[in-house]
Formats: structure tokens, sequence, C-alpha cells
């Protein structure tokens, strides 16, 4: 799935990245629990949270995950929002709430 | 350490079974023939600082071992110019290179040698079993192993890649200095793009990442946020260390159980401190020393070999 898809079907805006019809997600891991998303190991992956802190980003680098959904219409303070520009790491957010965010996404075809 | 007390715990374990005398063994042997005199004996030993020498035929069968036992006799006799052959052990006990591991264990129980020769079926010496070679061949076998005591790691430092090159000639290093949460993870972004200019595959680089953020983490959750990360990434293989300063971890088996933690409520929040992080570093290295104790800093070594992949 396009990140644009994810964009329309989430309703989110873009925090940080760009040329979101290039890059692509083929699965989806939905936690504010940052080893939890490390315990998963899956390069191509949307992290959908509800943490802003700059582990999220960290956590995302290392495991190549292109792309953050952040929900719950959290605030991603600067710092967040430039440490994703720097690593290249896309970061979306939308003001639902992680559950329904992931049933949308997961309803339209974005596996688990 | 006692091996005989430890034997006891592993037999019930039955975690290496794996393991025969040949995957035991040290093949590097040091042997002489019968009629090298015994004076030949007595400066490999001190030479090679091994305290038994197996004999061999010209086939390279085991005829018999000469200890340092024998060698001070010999020297009180006055018998050093004379041939080993004269004064050597004949009835030796050995192992067969099929011998499983708990054999190899009760032979060190019963006949309390500090080293048993290796045998084929014809009886040509392959190789000889010492107490350190068994430690070593645990350590190998051993997922994971979680050391408490400085007593061990002076027996670990030998075989691990706990070693001075480190100190020495480590490949990466950074000072890990956090306040709180701040800027936990830095040093394990730098490594990350470190290693990828080094030709590794991207899953063992996403794997030492992972591993090295986690074990980052921690020394900022867990002990004040001062530390050192360092890596030796050559020859196919990523060796990262992570050191902190303590206070150490009291009950490494606990700590090592997913779900368990001691950070605060206000780590948790941060998405950290759910008890995952020593137990995802399991889970993605391919050896893990843990060195730690109450009051003491804490070792962290991971390996990861490229050619998993």
């Amino acid at each position: 799935m396009k990140l644009t898809e994810v964009l329309e079907i989430t309703g989110a805006t873009c925090v940080a990245g760009e040329h979101l019809d290039t890059v692509e997600v083929n699965h989806a891991f939905a936690s504010d629990l940052m080893s939890d998303v490390l315990a998963m190991s899956r390069p191509d992956t949307l992290l959908i949270t509800g943490l802003t802190t700059p582990q999220t980003i960290r956590t995302a680098q290392m495991l190549d995950l292109p792309a953050i959904l952040v929900v719950r219409g959290k605030d991603v303070p600067q710092d967040v929002a430039d440490l994703a520009r720097t690593t290249g790491i896309v970061l979306l957010a939308t003001h639902e709430i992680m559950y329904v965010a992931s049933g949308k996404l997961y309803a339209r075809g974005l596996s688990g | 350490m006692p091996l005989e007390q430890s034997v006891e715990a592993l037999r019930y374990l039955g975690l290496f079974s794996n393991l025969d005398a040949s995957s035991v063994m040290s093949t590097a042997v040091h042997a002489l023939h019968p009629e090298d005199r015994v004076a030949a004996a007595r400066i490999l030993m001190r030479e090679k600082s091994i305290s038994g020498v197996p004999i061999v035929d010209a086939d390279f069968r085991l005829v018999g071992l000469i200890s340092v036992s024998k060698i001070i006799e010999a020297l009180a006799d006055g018998r050093l110019a004379d041939s080993v052959d004269s004064v050597m052990t004949r009835d030796v006990i050995s192992l067969h290179a099929h011998d499983t591991f708990e054999t190899i264990l009760s032979c060190f129980q019963r006949f309390k040698f500090g080293r048993f020769p290796v045998v084929e079926e014809d009886g040509r010496l392959v190789g000889m079993i010492t107490d350190t070679d068994v430690l070593s061949a645990i350590i190998r076998s051993f997922y994971s192993v979680y050391v408490h005591d400085q007593r061990r790691t002076m027996t670990l430092g030998s075989f691990s890649a706990l070693s001075k090159e480190f100190e020495n000639s480590a490949d990466f290093v950074y000072g890990i200095s956090c306040t709180g949460l701040e800027n936990a993870g830095e040093g394990s972004a730098r490594l990350k793009a470190f290693l990828q200019t080094k030709g590794f595959g991207e899953s063992v680089v996403r794997r030492a990442s992972v591993c090295a953020y986690e074990a980052e983490i921690n020394v900022c959750i867990h002990a004040g946020g001062k530390g050192s990360l360092r890596a030796i990434a050559r020859n196919g293989e990523i060796i990262v260390r992570v050191e902190d300063e303590g206070p150490g971890i009291e009950n490494i088996d606990l700590a090592m159980k997913e779900g368990w933690s001691t950070a605060t409520d206000a780590i948790r929040e941060l998405g950290f401190g759910a008890g995952m992080g020593l137990a995802n570093i399991r889970r993605f290295s391919d050896h893990l020393v843990i060195i730690s104790g109450k009051d003491k800093p804490t070792k962290v070594e991971m390996i990861f070999l490229a050619d998993k992949e």
C-alpha cells in the first residue's frame, strides 16, 4: 500500500517526508511499546503508534521502517519531526485512535 | 569453578546432546614419540603451558601420556635424558571422538585428570579435551550465557571475544552519555551507519542495530546513562559490546524473562521498560554473553554472524 493511500484512508497529514506516492508498506504494526515493535523486525512495515518521542524515530530507523503513523491526534515535537527528516523516515499524523486507524487500514488490505 | 558441581546441573538440562568429543576437543595437539627424551616433554609442557603430553607411535596411535607429576618424578630420579617410553603412563584413559558430552563429563568426574586424549576407532590421536575445552563448548552451544561473578569472567576471558581487542582496536567506539532517554539511540544509529559502510547484509545490520539500541536504552534507563558502545566488525561477524558503570543486574535470569522489568512508570510512558529489552537481544543475537552482578558494572556482548542469512 502506498503512503498516499494511508493518508487518504486515515485522514492523516504528513508531518515529515515527501514523495509519499513512491513509498510502499506491506504490513503494519500498532503499539506504544517500542520494545514490542523492535521484537517484530520486519522492514517494509508501517509503524502505528501514539508515542512521539525521538525513540519512536530511532526504533523505526533501527528496523529500516519506511514510515510512522502517529495516532490520537498527538502533537509531534519539532525535534522528533526533525529527526524523522534527517533519518529519511516519513512521519504521518492522524486524529483517529489506534484501533480505528488500524481497523481502517486492515480493512483496505494492509495486513499485520 | 568446580566443574563437577556444574556437571550435575547441566546433565538435567539435556542441552548438550549435540556435542560429542570431536566437537569439544582441541585439535591443535602437541604430542611426542616414545623414543623422545623426557627433557623434551618438559620443554614442551613449559613452552606450551600444558600439563600433559600424549605419546603416539609412528602412525599417530596413542600409546601413552606423560604428565607433570611424571616429569617431577623423573627430575628427582635424574632421568631427564631417558626416553619418554620409560616413564610415561601406558594405561591412558582416553575418549572416543564420538563419545557424548555426558561421557566426557563423567570422565572428568571419575578420574580427576586435567585432560583426556581423544582417539578415533583405530586408536589414532585426534585431539585433547581439558576442562577449559568443556567450558568453551558449553559457551558455544548455549544460545546465551549469563555470568555473574568475576571468577567466571576470568575463565571466559580466554575464549570469548571479551578480550583486550575491544580496548585496543575496536572498529567503532561511542561514549554513551544521556540524561533520561533524550538522546538514547544516537550511538546505535551511528553504529548502524558505520556497519552499512562495511558491506554487511541488511538483515544482520538490522539485528545488530536493534540489539545495540536495546542495550543502549538499558544503559540510559538503568545505569544513569553513562557507558560505552563498541563494535568489531570483520571476518563475517559483528561483535557489539555495551558496558556501563553499574549498579548491575542482581538477577540476570529474572531480567531475561519477557515482561519483567524494574523500570519506572516514567520510563514506561516513554515506550520502554516493558521487560522486552534483554529478551529482544537474546532473540536477535547469535551469541550473547552478559556479565553483571549486584553493584557491579554490566557488560553485554553480542555476536552476529553474517553467514547465518
